[in-house]
């Protein structure tokens, strides 16, 4: 155990002799490690909001398509759905897309019936939309922040409609960390979307919630053999599109795989880049490590001895890279809200994001991180001690 | 007598390490509210978002595939598309194309 204990600490003695060249080393590392720890702690939290809203969203979602593409489906279709078995319930929805203020900031529109909407929710600072003379809006953190919205804002009419248009009233602010996807929401009651969009009897999609255990045979029936009262409301030009819960679920893990094979894979030619300027920094071919090396095995260190004291040097090297990579990581995404780097994996995100980012710092990619540094480190350390420790020694000190 | 900058060293690195594992198991433990409004979100909206997108502008596909089946720059002028869509470049989130009726 001393004997382990003398080789640490002479490990560590070896990082003191060359201190600059060794921070450097660890400043290269860390200007790799930390955008890898950032990318995946980001996915990671991407991944972990995308299954609460495959599990807290509707079992099917019913749409109508024309040309392979989606298009508004008749509000007419919710009747038919509610006697299909196992049904419990029927939601006809409206999502699209606006722009408002000077600078068009884009919208998602969102539009669901009143009667669904709660007395009381968490998500939401303010209220959310009850009937009203005016158009009364719930809008998300990033629209509040850049068109300067507060709860009690009016908008003057952003919209034509045949039948007039009205004041909105924001009366309801999202709160930041709620989720990412509130950014750039305006949600607001059915009947003042399809005011907004200028469009009655229709709805972009209809949500069907099931029993458990109904949502694959409802679906099956949907797809196969859908009531007649359905077939004769969308007629010959309308087809149904149905989605499933169990089909967006299985997107995700797929998502996974992807991700870490595309993502470690552009981090690997990182990697690649980074080993030629560590090997430089690390002291590949290093003169005074040979000459130093030369002096030990002068003075009695046997061959193994100088590469445990290399293997405590890298070890310390990569182990503390990894380590101050995961801090930054961290206060990047915690203290800083992932400042410039959301915009970069996110779209539709400034430099400054006004939601709370997702990210989770997973231990495995950290420990891929401290093992690829270990990699890059010993690259320059080991094998350069080697080279010196098998040559005798008056040759290395020359 | 032994220097005893070595083992200030070791207490530094050891601090290190001890601090990153804080941040991994500190970071693992405070999402349980952020879970639960998000829950209730999705709730309130039947199920909204599942891509790297905040907006449907560019690639609804990208903001949330049940929108949007595929992504709509495969119907665009250059083959194969989706590739070249700006919301995938630097994604760190892949989503195959739902099928189509």
């Amino acid at each position: 155990m001393a004997y382990f204990l003398e080789m640490a600490r002479a490990g560590l003695v070896s990082i003191l002799l060359h201190p600059f060249r060794n921070l450097a080393t660890v400043i290269a590392l860390v200007a790799v490690l930390v955008p890898f720890v950032v990318g995946i702690a980001l996915s990671a939290g991407l991944q972990d909001e995308a299954e609460i809203s495959v599990r807290a969203g509707a079992n099917l979602y019913v749409t109508a398509n024309r040309f392979g593409r989606q298009v508004a489906i008749p509000c007419a279709v919710a009747k038919p759905l509610r006697q299909v078995e196992g049904v419990t319930d029927v939601v006809p929805r409206i999502v699209g897309r606006i722009t408002l203020g000077r600078d068009t900031e884009p919208v998602v529109l969102v539009g669901l019936p009143l009667e669904k909407m709660p007395a009381f929710i968490e998500c939401v600072e303010g209220r959310l939309c009850r009937p009203s003379n005016l158009n009364e809006l719930v809008v998300g953190t990033e629209l509040a922040r850049r068109l300067n919205l507060k709860i009690g804002s009016r908008l003057l009419p952003f919209y034509r409609n045949d039948r007039g248009e009205k004041l909105s009233e924001v009366v309801g602010l999202f709160r930041a960390d709620t989720t990412l996807w509130q950014a750039r929401v305006v949600f607001t009651s059915l009947e003042t979307a399809a005011t907004i969009f200028n469009q009655s009897g229709v709805v972009t999609d209809i949500l069907v919630y099931c029993r458990p255990g109904y949502e694959a045979p409802a679906r099956e029936l949907l797809r196969r053999d859908p009531p007649p009262a359905l077939d004769k409301i969308l007629g010959k030009d309308l087809r149904l599109g149905i989605t499933s819960r169990d089909e967006v679920a299985a997107l995700l893990p797929e998502g996974l795989l992807q991700r870490e094979g595309v993502f470690n894979l552009h981090f690997l030619l990182a990697f690649v880049v980074a080993i030629l300027a560590i090997m430089v920094t690390s002291g590949f071919g290093l003169t005074e490590r040979r000459r130093e090396i030369g002096i030990l095995k002068a003075t009695g260190w046997q061959t193994d001895e100088v590469l445990l004291r290399s293997a405590v040097e890298t070890f310390v090297l990569g182990l503390a890279s990894a380590a101050i990579a995961v801090l930054l990581a961290w206060v990047w995404l915690r203290w800083l809200n992932g400042f410039w780097i959301t915009g970069i994996f996110i779209g539709g995100v400034g430099a400054m994001p006004s939601f709370q980012v997702p990210f989770r710092l997973a231990p495995v990619p950290v420990l891929l991180g401290f093992l690829l540094s270990l990699v890059i480190v010993a690259t320059g350390t080991l094998y350069s001690s080697w080279r010196a420790a098998t040559v005798p020694p008056a040759e290395a000190m020359r | 007598m032994k220097s005893r900058t070595p083992l200030i060293l070791m207490v530094v690195f050891l601090t290190l390490v001890a601090a990153a594992a804080a941040v991994l198991v500190a970071n693992s433990l405070s999402r349980d509210g952020r879970a639960r409004r998000a829950e209730e979100f999705q709730r309130l909206v039947g199920g909204l978002g599942l891509g790297p997108a905040t907006d449907l502008t560019r690639c609804a596909f990208r903001f949330d595939p049940r929108l949007c089946p595929g992504c709509p720059e495969d119907a665009g002028p250059v083959a194969g598309g989706s590739w070249f869509c700006p919301c995938q470049g630097c994604s760190i989130f892949y989503l195959r194309p739902l099928p189509i009726p």
